[in-house]
């Protein structure tokens, strides 16, 4: 997966299908922390929470971004709950 | 009586261009601009590109030139992406579909990772499933966004009717468009084909859930697809494949001797046959052994026929010039096998019935 | 490029449009070979018509005959792009000053094409009014450079405020309106094989007696807008994606409007003066 870093958005190359996507920052965040092999929900949820101090308010956040990324075929979700990257 | 050579100098320029990629920076600057627009023109330069990569001669071409076979094999392999992902599109839709899919032509080739693959600009991907499961697999393609292209009821029913495929499938996340097979010539062709035989003689890809014909078959079917089912016009990229598949699968154990056999059993796919290894043994030097043109001696057409099919295909297998001013090169053989081609395709009264029927409806 | 041609009407637009540039004998090593030649036929006479054809196919259909020059113009547009994929194509006017590249993204009625006009006479350098030919190994911007199309007003609009440059003749009833062809600048014919540092990426929007305003755009913002205003992007995958992300890192980016091109040349030198 190629990345291009804007702060506040970025873009995505998906090397599966050739698709490029704006993406947030926050699904940046995601990306950086699965690049270090497969997480739980958990996991990527316990990484992001430094960014801020209301878990509900992440907790959604992340969701509605893994949903959108799975749209996008940019992860895979195994059965055991570990989300993967590309 | 050999079959006359092919010397139109842009056709033999690019022929032994494919035949020995070592020699093309030898040419002169007249030669490679030739070569590469008549390559491109033919659909081969992705090809060419392939065997100058091999050969190691690309690093000695300079880059105004080298850039133009670059392009060609970024377009290639752009399309056989996209071929790749279709079928990998496929396997959910497909799941439990309860009978074998075959993937057909170039399809297949990629599946199998075969070279003919290689260098290869696909336009649409091709699969065969049995007549039975023909609508279910259509209705599953449709459920996974796949449409028709040919909305007119006529069309749809003159398709389902007559011919080996449904009118092609598009996909607006996709390039390419989607020929669904349920046999390998239309009902109507004169040809017998053995759909049946076909299926249980496929052979599963490994590490897929594909089939794919048997070796013989994939021969035959390429022969078939030349020189039944199309007039042979501009189709020197389908000969070149032809060679390459067969360099491919004469490899195999027994390939020859079951190719005889099956060409053998049922004439109809044999006269093709006669046509396609004659053609690639004069034109582009297949190595076919002697014994297979012996036991095939018998399947040859009369001699005003072969030297018809020799003349006319030599003529315009190659397709314009590039610099040609008007569309059709030698119009008259070209309208002979464009006949022969309809002929064989429908018989007489069919295809009359169908030009009414046609010219009717563009009336309204 | 090689063009041949059996209408006897183009020779003189021709070689006006590009009189600083080479004529070479017809042998040798051609990017594309483009014919535009009159329909055959009884057509001839009753309503004449101009084809274009390309490598023995004719991908266009017929304009007329009084429309040869066009044709001509659009069709080695369409050849180059067609043959192209060695690089990444953009949409885009490019010209360059004091060794930085400008790259103007082409959106309809943006002005593009006045602007890019407007410049080259100004003294930037001339890559190409129609193609942002960015080079996949050095990332760099490579001339195509060829006469500028000014459509309608803008016809008037440069050759009032610049009547030194050399406009070819006005095509009235063209499918885009009125059309008229800017022959390229001496400096621009001369230094054609010269690539260009990218720098500025500005997006121009021409609105009639508008103030001038500029602002940055945001850089992922412009790489969206350099993704879709491609004419390849989509075919060379990851090295597409390597490219533009290497072009939005090494440039600033920003949207100019304005009413007249004072005030937007103005804006172009100020945003240059600062650019990397």
């Amino acid at each position: 997966m190629l990345v291009y870093d804007g702060g506040a958005a970025g873009m995505v190359f998906n090397p599966r299908s050739w698709a490029t996507h704006r993406v947030s920052a926050l699904i940046l965040c995601v990306i950086d922390t699965l690049r270090t092999g497969p997480q739980t929900r958990e996991q990527i949820l316990g990484n992001l929470l430094t960014l801020s101090d209301n878990e509900a308010e992440i907790a959604d956040a992340l969701d509605d971004a893994l949903r959108e990324m799975g749209s996008l075929n940019l992860i895979v979700q195994e059965p055991a709950s570990a989300d993967q990257g590309i | 009586m050999k079959p006359p050579p092919l010397t139109r100098p842009d056709v033999a320029l690019l022929m032994g261009a494919l035949r020995d990629p070592g020699g093309v920076p030898s040419l002169s600057v007249d030669g490679c601009d030739l070569l590469v627009r008549t390559a491109r023109r033919a659909k081969l330069l992705a090809t060419l590109h392939v065997r100058l990569a091999a050969r190691g001669t690309l690093t000695q071409l300079p880059e105004e030139v080298a850039r133009h076979f670059e392009a060609a094999n970024a377009l290639a392999t752009y399309r056989q992406r996209m071929a790749d992902q279709i079928l990998d599109s496929f396997r959910a839709p497909f799941r439990d579909l309860g009978c074998p899919v075959v993937l057909l032509k170039g399809t297949a080739y990629i599946a199998q990772g075969l070279p003919v693959a290689k260098g290869r600009i696909f336009a649409d991907v091709d699969i065969m499933v049995p007549r039975a499961h023909l609508e279910a697999t259509e209705s599953r393609l449709i459920g996974s966004g796949w449409e028709t292209t040919l909305p007119d009821p006529y069309d749809q029913h003159y398709y389902r009717q007559w011919s080996h495929e449904l009118p092609p499938l598009a996909h607006p996340r996709y390039p390419l468009t989607l020929d669904l097979h349920h046999t390998l010539l239309p009902v109507t062709n004169r040809a017998v084909i053995e759909t049946q035989r076909l299926f249980a003689d496929a052979v599963r890809v490994p590490g897929s859930c594909w089939q794919v014909l048997s070796p013989v078959d994939q021969v035959i079917h390429a022969c078939v697809h030349l020189y039944l089912d199309s007039d042979c016009d501009d189709r020197l990229r389908d000969l070149v494949d032809l060679h390459e598949l067969i360099e491919s699968h004469s490899a195999v154990p027994d390939f020859w001797s079951k190719l005889v056999e099956r060409a053998t059993r049922n004439p109809s796919l044999g006269r093709p046959l006669w046509y396609a290894l004659r053609h690639l043994h004069a034109w582009l030097d297949t190595r076919v052994p002697e014994d297979v043109f012996r036991s095939m001696a018998w399947l040859a057409p009369l001699p005003p026929i072969r030297a018809f099919m020799d003349h006319a295909v030599s003529k315009i297998l190659a397709g314009p010039h590039v610099d040609a001013q008007s569309a059709s090169v030698a119009p008259a053989w070209a309208l002979a096998l464009k006949i022969r081609a309809m002929r064989l395709r429908m018989p007489l009264h069919l295809l009359a019935y169908h030009a009414i029927r046609k010219t009717f409806r563009s009336r309204k | 490029m090689r063009i041949r041609s059996n209408v006897a009407a183009l020779a003189t637009p021709l070689a006006k449009l590009y009189q600083h540039f080479d004529w070479l004998p017809a042998s040798g090593f051609f990017d594309a070979t483009v014919s535009v030649r009159h329909v055959p036929g009884l057509r001839r006479v009753l309503r004449p018509q101009v084809r274009l054809i390309v490598d023995a196919t004719i991908p266009f259909e017929p304009f007329p005959a009084i429309n040869h020059l066009p044709l001509l113009e659009w069709g080695m547009n369409f050849a180059l792009a067609e043959r192209g994929l060695h690089s990444l194509l953009l949409h885009a006017g490019v010209v360059e000053r004091h060794g930085k590249a400008v790259l103007l993204p082409a959106i309809p009625g943006s002005g593009k094409s006045t602007l890019t006009a407007a410049l080259m006479c100004d003294g930037y350098r001339l890559l190409s009014d129609e193609f942002g030919v960015v080079g996949l190994a050095d990332g760099r911007l490579h001339p195509m450079v060829r006469p500028v199309a000014l459509k309608n007003e803008s016809i008037g609009v440069i050759s009032n405020r610049y009547p030194a440059g050399v406009m070819g003749p006005t095509f009235d009833k063209t499918r885009k309106g009125r059309v008229a062809h800017l022959a390229p600048s001496l400096d621009s014919a001369l230094r054609k094989k010269e690539t260009a540092r990218p720098s500025l990426v500005v997006f121009p929007q021409f609105r009639g007696g508008a103030a001038l305003r500029v602002e940055p755009v945001d850089p992922v913002m412009a790489f969206g807008k350099l993704c879709v205003n491609s004419f390849n992007y989509e075919y060379l995958g990851p090295r597409s994606f390597g490219a533009i992300s290497r072009l939005v890192q090494m440039c600033t980016h920003w949207r100019v409007e304005f009413g007249g091109l004072d005030d937007a040349i103005r804006a172009m030198d100020d945003l240059l003066a600062a650019a990397p």
